[in-house]
């Protein structure tokens, strides 16, 4: 597998941020010692594009998950948490390739956006059949749909608790594009392009302003009065039909 | 040309002593930071240290009735606690069990029975827990401890009876002249030591002060999204939000749905603080005091001359 991303050291996250992870990665070292392996940033904050609203994701590669080690990590990990809403995946070095296969969306995003803040780079060397990325791509696309018909059931009478179920759609909507084009043999750019580039064909620019208001929901948590409950109709047709495209590659 | 300032005239005089007992009091300041000043250099280990602990950023921003406080909220957050009008209870007789830090089980113990939210104030198993945070800080010299408390006031005694002595001389010169008319200069001396004190009453020392800001730079991007941040969430990012920047930094629909006696709770009657000490009331510290007093205006009496 191979990481556009891994060398963008280059790119700048926030000088608050970038102190976050350094302590963190600090922590990391002092708690677990020698089975720590590896730390990889991914996703939106390995390609600095994070809001004041995204959760900054790590793999933290472990040769085993000790208690006493983890108790120690726990504190440093709830600042990082609390400050720069840090998501933590433990990973034990063994279980990788089934780690991957079994989030095979997951891990095709940490391929393609990643950064390694400690260690070896361990998503260089893994692949993940193209069975397995099919499933769950599938999966995931049912998920998202069963979830969003759900939520708008439970919650629309608030509207605006919408806009927050919309903009947590974003990221696995935008995964879920990525890794169908890429099955496609036609990787995108990033995974916002990915989407948005799916979109387009399946009903031409008609999507634009609904990318938009996802992405402003994203950004914000908040959307204009009236239009959340469209915008979240028109995401749940877009997963079904981005499932249902999934389903019909080879 | 005579530059003897005891033989100024009395207005000229008051001005000077005006001067000089402002640039007194900016030296002693200034001595007094670079004093307390030899460990900056390392704030940025001792920042991450007290971020670890939301009670300790809290007791930094603002002494014990602040953590306590704070302490509160978190624990009704988490839901172990709960107010019933003015006063607050254990929402579980094994509450105190489920606590980790100490100050948490000796809230929860003393409210296994309900009781006001101000006897919070008088319980010495809470205070001491509250001020054992603020030992350690101190510990770690970023709130005053009894050295650094003593070199304050050793400081203000030596400013005091320095700005003393020239009121003194120039009371005696004018009296020897046959002048009467010192009054504005005793009052301008009467109130030395009151800002002597307030200029030298720091809430924390010049580390404590740099690793304050810095533990508010690394919460700043928690700040910036807290109107997302929402009651009985898993995490700890209100209590940190509210230990870091204050209550008043909670997002309103948590204000709101926080009881009115915790919004109200503060200590019954103000306390000593001390030259330094967090220990009773707030410190929230960190704003300058020109110092130097004034002489509200002209057409003084005059000193003398």
């Amino acid at each position: 597998m191979t990481a556009s991303n891994v060398e963008s050291s280059a790119v700048q996250l926030a000088a608050s941020v970038q102190r976050v992870l350094a302590d963190l990665v600090e922590a990391a070292r002092r708690c677990f010692r020698d089975d720590l392996k590896s730390i990889v940033l991914f996703g939106s904050g390995a390609e600095g594009r994070l809001r004041a609203t995204s959760d900054l994701n790590l793999l933290f590669v472990l040769a085993r998950f000790d208690k006493n080690q983890v108790d120690a990590f726990r504190e440093p990990l709830r600042v990082a948490h609390v400050a720069a809403r840090v998501m933590a995946m433990f990973v034990l070095e063994s279980e990788l390739p089934a780690a991957a296969e079994a989030f095979a969306v997951k891990f095709d995003d940490m391929g393609r956006r990643r950064r390694v803040l400690f260690g070896a780079d361990p998503i260089a060397g893994l692949s993940i059949s193209r069975a397995a990325k099919k499933q769950r791509l599938c999966q995931i696309l049912m998920n998202v749909t069963l979830r969003l018909r759900e939520r708008y059931a439970a919650t629309s009478l608030r509207e605006e608790r919408l806009a927050i179920i919309i903009a947590e759609a974003a990221g696995p909507l935008r995964s879920a594009a990525a890794t169908l084009l890429e099955l496609e043999g036609r990787p995108a750019a990033s995974p916002k392009h990915a989407l948005e580039q799916v979109a387009g064909s399946l009903a031409g620019p008609s999507w634009i302003p609904t990318l938009e208001q996802m992405s402003k929901a994203r950004e914000s948590r908040r959307l204009p009065a009236g239009t959340a409950a469209p915008v979240m109709f028109q995401l749940l047709a877009l997963a079904e039909a981005l499932r249902q495209r999934a389903e019909r590659t080879d | 040309m005579n530059l003897n300032p005891f033989d100024l005239r009395g207005p000229e005089f008051l001005v000077f002593y005006v001067v000089l007992s402002a640039a007194t009091v900016a030296a002693l300041r200034i001595y007094r930071w670079w004093r307390e000043s030899q460990d900056l250099g390392s704030e940025r280990a001792a920042a991450r240290d007290v971020a670890q602990d939301p009670y300790q950023v809290a007791f930094l921003r603002g002494g014990r009735d602040e953590v306590l406080r704070i302490a509160v909220v978190s624990l009704i957050e988490r839901g172990l606690l709960e107010a019933r009008g003015d006063k607050l209870a254990a929402t579980d007789p094994e509450a105190a069990g489920k606590a980790r830090r100490a100050l948490d089980k000796a809230i929860l113990t003393k409210f296994a029975d309900e009781g006001t939210a101000q006897s919070l104030y008088s319980d010495d198993v809470v205070l001491g827990e509250a001020d054992v945070i603020g030992d350690s800080l101190a510990r770690m010299g970023l709130l005053p401890d009894e050295a650094v408390k003593t070199s304050r006031v050793a400081l203000a005694v030596a400013g005091t009876a320095f700005l003393w002595l020239v009121a003194l001389i120039k009371i005696a010169v004018a009296l020897s002249r046959g002048r009467t008319n010192i009054l504005f200069l005793v009052v301008l001396a009467i109130a030395v030591p009151f800002v002597m004190y307030a200029v030298l009453k720091r809430p924390r020392t010049a580390l404590g002060n740099a690793v304050y800001t810095q533990v508010r730079e690394v919460f700043s991007s928690l700040s910036s999204r807290r109107d997302l941040l929402e009651l009985n969430q898993t995490t700890s990012e209100l209590t940190y939000l509210a230990a870091a920047f204050g209550l008043a930094a909670l997002p309103v629909t948590v204000l709101a749905a926080l009881p009115v006696a915790v919004l109200k709770l503060q200590r019954p009657q103000a306390g000593h603080a001390g030259w330094g000490s967090c220990s009773a009331s707030s410190c929230s510290g960190g704003s300058s005091c020109g110092g130097g007093g004034g002489c509200g205006g002209g057409g003084c009496g005059g000193c003398g001359g």
